[in-house]
């Protein structure tokens, strides 16, 4: 965070806190929870060979809700003085008046704490200068590889502090850093064009670029385009997958992760209401969301203030638990899991994934391929993310650039891999679920639920999943 | 409205700081929501932001800072940091300066006060009575509502002009509804958009999206095979948005992203296609009296009974061909410098009817909502789209829905070659892209 935004504010959002606290609790709210947030961005992008852009973006704010005849209303200001604050407060009063739900939240513990990620070289003390040198070279490399025509470099560092008081006494300070850089790469042959594009990084600061081979990274991503530009597209119909990490990280977050989403529980926007305590997975399937763990986002709390801990949502195949926040925990009658989390401090807090991901099995990925012996070797590489409805229980969601599997070995290259499946049948025909665990988190791109961006990780290993349809010729 | 943010001001500010040419772009938004969860209004908020824009120039270098810190301390700041970020920097050997034509029209039709005015009883009030009507139905449940209203004032000026401001309000109004019949479930979804309350319709749409939620119970894959595909409104805006908006953005063409370029002047769609950039239409999902550089908006043609015209641009595509913006320039966030792209692309309406096209069709879907389409990369021109909602079609005669399978296709041959039929009315739907219905041929289609 930069330290001279950080000192400039740190005594008048203080001031704002207490005086939203007293203001709420004087108006008759028998429970106040401020956010007050302070985020510092930077973007810098490239486009073939020539800078253009260097973006910093600073946005600081307060929201502002209160439970008032157990019902909550929420506001927020980013004009940092004590009568827009106050103004919010009554606006937050009036906004719960409008509401008809009563049910009483679950408890939480009411924790003072402060967390922080790890950051060896905070990014954004690191100069101007240092971060287009390294997105221009970057950028060339991507550029210098035979058959490529567009070469897009983008280099991101998002600082994010969020404080959290309550007027039960919770006060919960999170700050978190995300450094990444990523590059697209569009290769054009014979009158055919593609696009791969990929990101690296993850929470942490500078060090993770310098970790980085920037120019063999951009070159690589390039060298995939060029390659995929000459692939064919699939065939159309139903395929044995392997998955690899990435992907497997991207189809739990969709076909799956959102239906357990306890608001969508709730409201009976997911196919999964009613189903805990039933087999909705092969036997060797157990899914995990935790707020904080190797290659994840960083999510110690919630933005209610709850801890987010490792929450098992599906033990040996079998559903045990929802994603909660603290009111929809109440309504489902299970304590809540640390997931109600909010874009920013102008967006009340939904409830979201953190980091999702399938735990680890006995297969080797050569096992795995072996098992398939024909299908599809999906590849996260270039995969541009998912979509689903959870209601209709259908999803759907991109690879990279992928291989055919022939004879239990992955084959040839194909291009425009888009797979399709149903919630309830696809965990079910998991075969196989390798040891070869990894987790990712970017500072490109998040997760969007009604009209709210928020940083996700996802992973596993390499999984065995047989008939999954795939969009083709 | 507070008004606090002095633009003026702040391009002062910058040129003093050393800037040779500086832009500031202000916006100014709020507005109430309310949704529904289990039946019940769950949420309701009110919310009032402003941020600031700051792009500025010494000599070629360009820097652009935005911030959300909108009192004395944090303008201070975020002009100095956009100067000194600028310094740092290497030119931009294409950057010919910030636009110099800014907007004189005024801004009419975008206002409405219904909007501008309501608050969150308001926004509930319509949520409310909308559930009423879903659970009038038997085996009907509202699964999720939403309704919110707000203003905004967008104001802009720059080192040679301005400021120049609009206000403009809307209103949106969506649900989504899950009926159960004969042991088996249906859903569906829908919303809509007005510049004011009155104008959502929103008890109509209610009432349209129950009926629709009982005629997709028991929706099932097909066989994997060729299909013709009947799109509706809904469907074929968002394939074209996808797939077509990007490449007819100058920038897209100028850095080699796009496969429309260089093809101006030839046929590059069906010679039923015309495809047009509306950026006047008070009514249309973005259009707006000036664009993002300040530069006043205009409607026309890009393609033309199927040749391509012309692409959009902003000030800084435009200058590097050495012609005049055509008022397109887009913020992505108000801190972030604008890029070319459509205000509002409608394709033009033909002769036919939706029955028409039924009564054409042999072996086909008729597909009312898909998911993912935006995961096909538009350079290549695939285009992927997986069907939630669609029914399948024989022999002229609608049978069971389908949902579950994956459409395929190339979007150029989509547009081109099997474009058969065009609907005879445009539909309106809440984005920046409308289309009459599609009938398209012999399509690809994964299923069982």
């Amino acid at each position: 965070m930069g330290q001279t935004m950080l000192e400039s504010l740190r005594g008048r959002l203080e001031d704002l806190i207490n005086h939203a606290l007293r203001r709420g609790e004087s108006l008759g709210a028998s429970l106040v929870e401020v956010r007050a947030q302070l985020t510092v961005s930077e973007e810098v992008r490239v486009d073939n060979g020539v800078l253009k852009a260097f973006t910093r973006t600073s946005s600081a704010g307060i929201g502002i809700r209160v439970t008032y005849g157990g019902r909550q209303g929420f506001s927020a200001t980013n004009r940092l003085e004590r009568r827009s604050v106050e103004e919010a407060v009554k606006a937050a009063v009036a906004a719960a008046k409008a509401v008809d739900e009563a049910t009483a939240p679950a408890g939480r513990p009411a924790r003072r704490d402060v967390r922080r990620c790890r950051v060896v070289k905070n990014p954004l003390d690191v100069p101007a200068e240092v971060k287009v040198r390294v997105a221009l070279e970057a950028n060339k490399a991507g550029l210098s590889v035979a058959g490529i025509k567009s070469s897009r470099t983008r280099l991101g560092v998002v600082a994010d502090l969020r404080r959290f008081v309550a007027s039960d006494g919770a006060d919960v300070t999170v700050e978190a850093v995300v450094t990444g850089l990523g590059q697209d790469s569009i290769a054009a042959e014979a009158g055919v064009m593609e696009s791969v594009g990929d990101a690296e990084g993850g929470v942490g600061g500078w060090e993770l670029i310098e970790g980085v081979d920037h120019e063999a990274f951009a070159r690589e991503v390039s060298r995939l385009a060029a390659e995929a530009v000459k692939a064919p597209t699939p065939p159309a119909g139903r395929f044995a997958v392997v998955a690899d990490q990435r992907m497997i990280g991207l189809i739990l977050h969709e076909a799956f992760g959102h239906a357990l989403e306890g608001d969508l529980v709730v409201s009976g926007n997911s196919i999964l209401r009613g189903r805990v305590g039933e087999a909705i997975a092969a036997p060797s399937v157990t899914v995990v969301d935790e707020g904080v763990v190797e290659g994840g986002y960083f999510i110690p709390y919630d933005d209610e203030g709850s801890p987010k801990g490792r929450t098992v949502v599906v033990d040996g195949g079998v559903l045990k638990s929802y994603l909660t926040d603290r009111l929809t925990a109440s309504k489902l009658g299970q304590p809540p899991t640390g997931n109600g989390r909010a874009q920013d401090y102008a967006s009340p807090p939904l409830v979201r994934q953190t980091n999702l991901y399938m735990v680890g099995g006995d297969w080797s990925v050569e096992e795995l391929m072996e098992e398939a012996r024909e299908g599809l070797y999906i590849m996260g590489r270039g995969a541009r993310g998912g979509e689903v409805d959870p209601a209709s229980g259908t999803f759907t969601f991109s690879a990279g650039p992928s291989r055919m599997i022939r004879g239990g070995e992955p084959a040839e290259l194909v291009r425009g891999v888009v797979l399709s499946g149903f919630i309830l049948e696809t965990l079910k025909n998991v075969e196989g679920v390798g040891k070869d665990v990894m987790l990712r988190a970017s500072v490109f791109g998040g997760c969007g639920k009604e009209g709210q961006m928020v940083k996700v990780g996802a992973g596993g290993p390499h999984v065995l999943i047989r008939n999954v349809t795939v969009g083709g010729r | 409205m507070a008004v606090d943010v002095d633009i003026e001001r702040v391009v002062k500010l910058a040129l003093k700081a050393g800037a040779d040419e500086a832009e500031a772009y202000r916006v100014f938004a709020r507005g109430s929501s309310a949704t529904l969860e289990g039946g019940v209004i769950k949420h309701a908020d009110f919310i009032e932001l402003e941020a600031l824009g700051i792009r500025v120039a010494v000599g070629r270098k360009v820097a652009t800072v935005g911030t959300e810190r909108v009192d004395e301390a944090g303008i201070r700041e975020a002009v100095e940091a956009a100067v000194s970020i600028a310094k740092a920097l290497r030119e931009d050997p294409n950057w010919r300066g910030l636009n110099d034509k800014l907007a004189t029209r005024p801004a009419e039709g975008f206002y409405d006060r219904t909007a501008a005015e309501a608050g969150p009883e308001d926004m509930a009030s319509i949520v409310r009575e909308c559930a009423s009507i879903v659970k009038g139905f038997e085996g009907a449940e509202p699964v999720s509502m939403g309704a919110s209203a707000g203003e905004a004032v967008v104001e802009v000026m720059n080192s040679y002009g301005g400021p120049v401001s609009y206000r403009s309000t809307s209103a949106t109004y969506s649900l989504e509804v899950k009926v159960r019949s004969g042991g088996e479930e249906g859903v569906f979804y829908d919303s809509t958009f007005s510049r004011g309350v009155k104008g959502l319709k929103a008890e109509d749409l209610t009432r349209d999206v129950v009926r629709k939620a009982f005629e997709y119970v028991g929706g099932r894959p097909v066989e994997t095979g060729v299909y013709d595909l009947i799109l509706t409104p809904e469907v074929a805006a968002s394939f074209i948005d996808v797939m077509l908006v990007s490449p007819l953005s100058a920038l897209s063409v100028q850095e080699g992203r796009s496969p429309l370029a260089g093809r101006v002047g030839e046929a590059v769609l069906s010679k039923a296609v015309t495809l047009t950039d509306v950026g006047t239409d008070p009514k249309l999902l973005g259009c707006r009296p000036f664009d993002d550089e300040g530069f006043p908006t205009t409607t026309r043609a890009l393609v033309k009974e199927g040749i391509l015209l012309d692409y959009v641009y902003d000030t800084y595509t435009a200058r590097r061909e050495g012609r005049e913006s055509t008022g397109n320039a887009w913020r992505p966030s108000y801190s972030r410098p604008p890029v070319p792209s459509v205000n509002h692309l409608r394709l033009e309406p033909g002769d036919s009817s939706p029955e028409e096209m039924i009564a054409e069709t042999r072996r086909g879907l008729l597909i009312e909502r898909t998911i993912g389409e935006w995961l096909s990369r538009p350079v290549s021109g695939l285009l992927n789209a997986t069907v939630t909602h669609a029914k399948l079609v024989i022999d002229g005669e609608v049978k069971h829905p389908v949902k579950g399978v994956v459409v395929s296709g190339n979007i150029y041959s989509m547009l081109g070659k099997d474009l058969a039929l065009l609907g005879r009315t445009v539909g309106r739907v809440p984005r920046r892209v409308s289309s009459p219905h599609l009938l398209i041929k012999g399509v690809r289609v994964a299923g069982m």
